[in-house]
């Protein structure tokens, strides 16, 4: 490995294809990024690695965020942070999570299994010119409810969650960490 | 940002704090009433008469100090002028926007301009160049690069710190160049509350989800000079004791560490 | 410029107010990842001139309607500090910012693979803390190297030269005394690798000869700064790496087949 900046003069389009954070110009390959140069030789590719590179959300990251819109049958997450590799990055963006990634069952309204400003943690299954969530994994869907009536937090008793104060249950998809995780994670 | 959903991360994040400060601990692990690590370094800006380069743990302030002959008020003909100004630059946060100051860089600016002019750190008498026509004018730039929480306490250490080195150019009046009258050095201590635990010099971190803030400024006699209670939240009168026994305690010790007085 | 020279600014030995040859450049020093707050950001010092600059992005561009659904949105935003002059500036965008933050973006679009980031925005902001001359090339140069640091994916990065005319001779980056009393002053910049050109200002008086010789002077004085904004690059990544502690070798990063030709 070896470290290029921006301009930097890799190899030659003969030999290599650009891969990522490099480009070509008149069959000559260049850095685009400060990082990490790489060969990947079996596929003839050149790769720059920064280390700074803006978080964009991939396929199996995870994702915790305030649902703030519900149109049937899409729900509206806005993300708060991103997790991965065990590392939390904060994230600011729109997600949406279909009511047939909710629960891993057909279900005919998001809203029977979540509510609005709920928090959820989810995992990231589509990048695809939106970024699409589902809630279907035990460790997923509602991490912190609020009592639609009072809109004080809610208590997990059994499967379902529980105002002490209305004295009432409601239903969510429930992540099996509800309550646990912790939000004061260090950036 | 749907500010609704601004709001709740932020109540959980409260939340957790309040809950570690119970059992004694910040966020970072700092005691309740231990500053993040000080470095100011003076005459950055040459160009400036005075100026100081002050970091605050991750928070970084520019304080430029320019002293320009002007027309003293009519109310104060012989007396020097003090003007304080700061400015949130979008560079610091990717919460501050450009344009006109607002009201959170005003508020900053005021209440540094009463730390300095109240505790009568500059001695104004001594400003007149020709009473009741030519004062120096004392303007006290605050340009703050990166924001990582207590803004106040950053400025007003800088301010301080730049005026101490500032230097009045007499040679612009036929005079000699001598440095600012100074008659004494006030330390601004802020503190915000989480739960019923009130910490010293939060980090942004901390701020984030502070219901209230009290910023107090004392003088070397221990002396309160100015004080500003900010944020929507509210403090019990033993509180406020409280936060001036401990803003008169850290206060004189960094006015020890720091200016060596 | 057209003030009439009264100072001597070109002495019998050709050598100019502050020592310098007519085709020396001041020292230039430039520091990465100074800032914590911003995605990247990087510090030069140009002679008398303190420049930082900030980047942040991409990010959503707001308000939407500055949202362009094909590429990202270039603003770069040029400001100096109050102090960073002899005579206090009033705080705010006035004119000639607004000018210099306009040909800055668009300079900067040119080298960046805007494409890329549709419906975004690339904030970068410029603060002048000491002003000296040149202090837009000097922004541009750190701007580049600010983006290079948060990772925007470029062709190359942009690094330029003033060149003007003094007392009758062309000569390499002017300071300030004389820009004030030159004849002519040519901000320049362009892409180093394949050397277009990516910002062109011109006021004064020159022929055309003299208009190429300067431009000749720039470009050669734009590659060597270019390399000055590698090896910084290079210097906060071999920081980073030692931090880390790796096993590797240690990097060595200028190596022959560099693309400046």
């Amino acid at each position: 490995m070896k470290y290029v900046v921006p301009g930097q003069f890799l190899g030659t389009a003969e030999e290599y294809i650009p891969g990522e954070g490099a480009y070509e110009d008149n069959g000559r390959i260049f850095s685009s990024c400060a990082g990490d140069m790489s060969v990947d030789e079996k596929n003839y590719r050149i790769n720059v690695l920064s280390k700074e590179k803006p978080i964009h959300a991939e396929v199996g990251d995870e994702i915790i965020g305030v649902i703030s819109e519900i149109n049937e049958p899409i729900v509206v997450v806005m993300s708060e942070y991103l997790i991965r590799n065990g590392e939390i990055h904060e994230y600011h963006d729109r997600t949406l999570i279909h009511a047939s990634r909710i629960t891993g069952h057909f279900l005919d309204q998001a809203s029977r299994a979540i509510k609005m400003r709920d928090v959820v943690k989810a995992r990231v299954v589509s990048t695809r010119g939106k970024i699409d969530l589902s809630l279907e994994r035990p460790e997923d869907g509602v991490i912190y409810g609020f009592c639609s009536r009072c809109r004080k937090p809610l208590e997990k008793v059994n499967n379902a969650l529980y105002c002490k104060y209305c004295q009432r249950t409601e239903m969510r998809k429930t992540s099996s960490k509800y309550g646990e995780i912790s939000l004061g994670l260090k950036r | 940002m749907s500010r609704s959903a601004d709001e709740i991360v932020y109540g959980l994040k409260r939340e957790y704090l309040e809950k570690i400060s119970n059992g004694g601990i910040r966020i970072d692990g700092r005691k309740f009433d231990e500053f993040r690590n000080i470095r100011i370094n003076t005459n950055f800006v040459t160009r400036a008469e005075g100026s100081a380069d002050v970091r605050l743990g991750n928070t970084r302030v520019l304080v430029g100090v320019k002293v320009e002959v002007g027309e003293p008020f009519p109310d104060t003909p012989n007396s020097g002028i003090l003007t304080t100004n700061a400015e949130l630059i979008p560079m610091a946060s990717p919460t501050f926007e450009s344009g006109p100051p607002n009201e959170d860089s005003i508020e900053l600016a005021r209440v540094v301009d009463r730390t300095i002019r109240e505790s009568k750190m500059i001695d104004l008498d001594k400003l007149v160049i020709t009473p009741g026509e030519k004062v120096w004018v004392v303007f006290v730039d605050i340009h703050v690069l990166d924001y990582d929480g207590n803004l106040i306490d950053a400025s007003a250490l800088g301010a301080i710190a730049a005026l101490l080195e500032t230097k009045v150019p007499g040679s612009k009046v036929q005079q000699e160049d001598t440095p600012l009258p100074i008659n004494h050095v006030p330390v601004m201590i802020t503190q915000i509350k989480i739960g019923s635990n009130l910490f010293v010099d939060p980090s942004l971190e901390e701020e984030e989800v502070a219901t209230t803030r009290i910023s107090i400024a004392t003088d070397e006699a221990g002396n309160i000079v100015a004080m500003q209670k900010g944020l929507s939240g509210t403090l019990t009168h033993a509180e406020v004791f409280k936060a001036v026994d401990t803003s008169i305690e850290i206060g004189k010790d960094i006015r020890k560490r720091v200016f060596g007085r | 410029m057209g003030m009439v020279s009264e100072v001597k600014l070109i002495d019998e030995n050709g050598l100019r107010i502050d020592g310098r040859k007519f085709n020396e450049l001041r020292p230039i020093s430039i520091e990465v990842g100074i800032l914590n707050r911003a995605d990247g950001s990087a510090y030069i010092e140009w002679g008398g001139n303190k420049v930082i600059a900030a980047v942040y992005g991409p990010r959503e561009a707001f308000p939407k309607h500055t949202q362009n659904p094909s590429k990202a949105v270039v603003n770069a935003r040029y400001n100096m500090a109050a102090f960073s002059v002899d005579e206090r500036k009033r705080p705010g965008p006035d004119r000639r910012a607004t000018e210099i933050s306009k040909i800055i973006s668009e300079a900067l679009e040119a080298t960046i693979f805007v494409e890329q980031f549709p419906r975004t925005a690339i904030d970068v902001y410029i603060e002048v803390l000491q002003a000296d001359a040149g202090t837009r090339i000097a922004g541009l140069t750190a701007a580049s190297v600010a983006l290079a640091d948060a990772g925007i994916p470029m062709r190359d990065m942009i690094a330029g030269c003033a060149a003007g005319k003094v007392d009758g001779k062309v000569v390499l980056d002017l300071n300030k005394e004389e820009d004030n009393y030159g004849q002519a002053d040519v901000p320049f910049a362009l892409i180093p690798r394949t050397g277009e050109v990516v910002l062109l200002q011109m006021d004064g008086n020159l022929t055309r000869a003299e208009f190429e010789e300067a431009i000749e002077m720039s470009t050669k004085a734009a590659m060597f700064i270019s390399n000055l904004q590698r090896e910084a690059l290079m210097t906060k990544y071999s920081r980073a790496e030692e931090r880390e502690e790796t096993k590797e070798e240690p990097k060595n990063g200028n190596s022959g087949e560099d693309a400046h030709e």
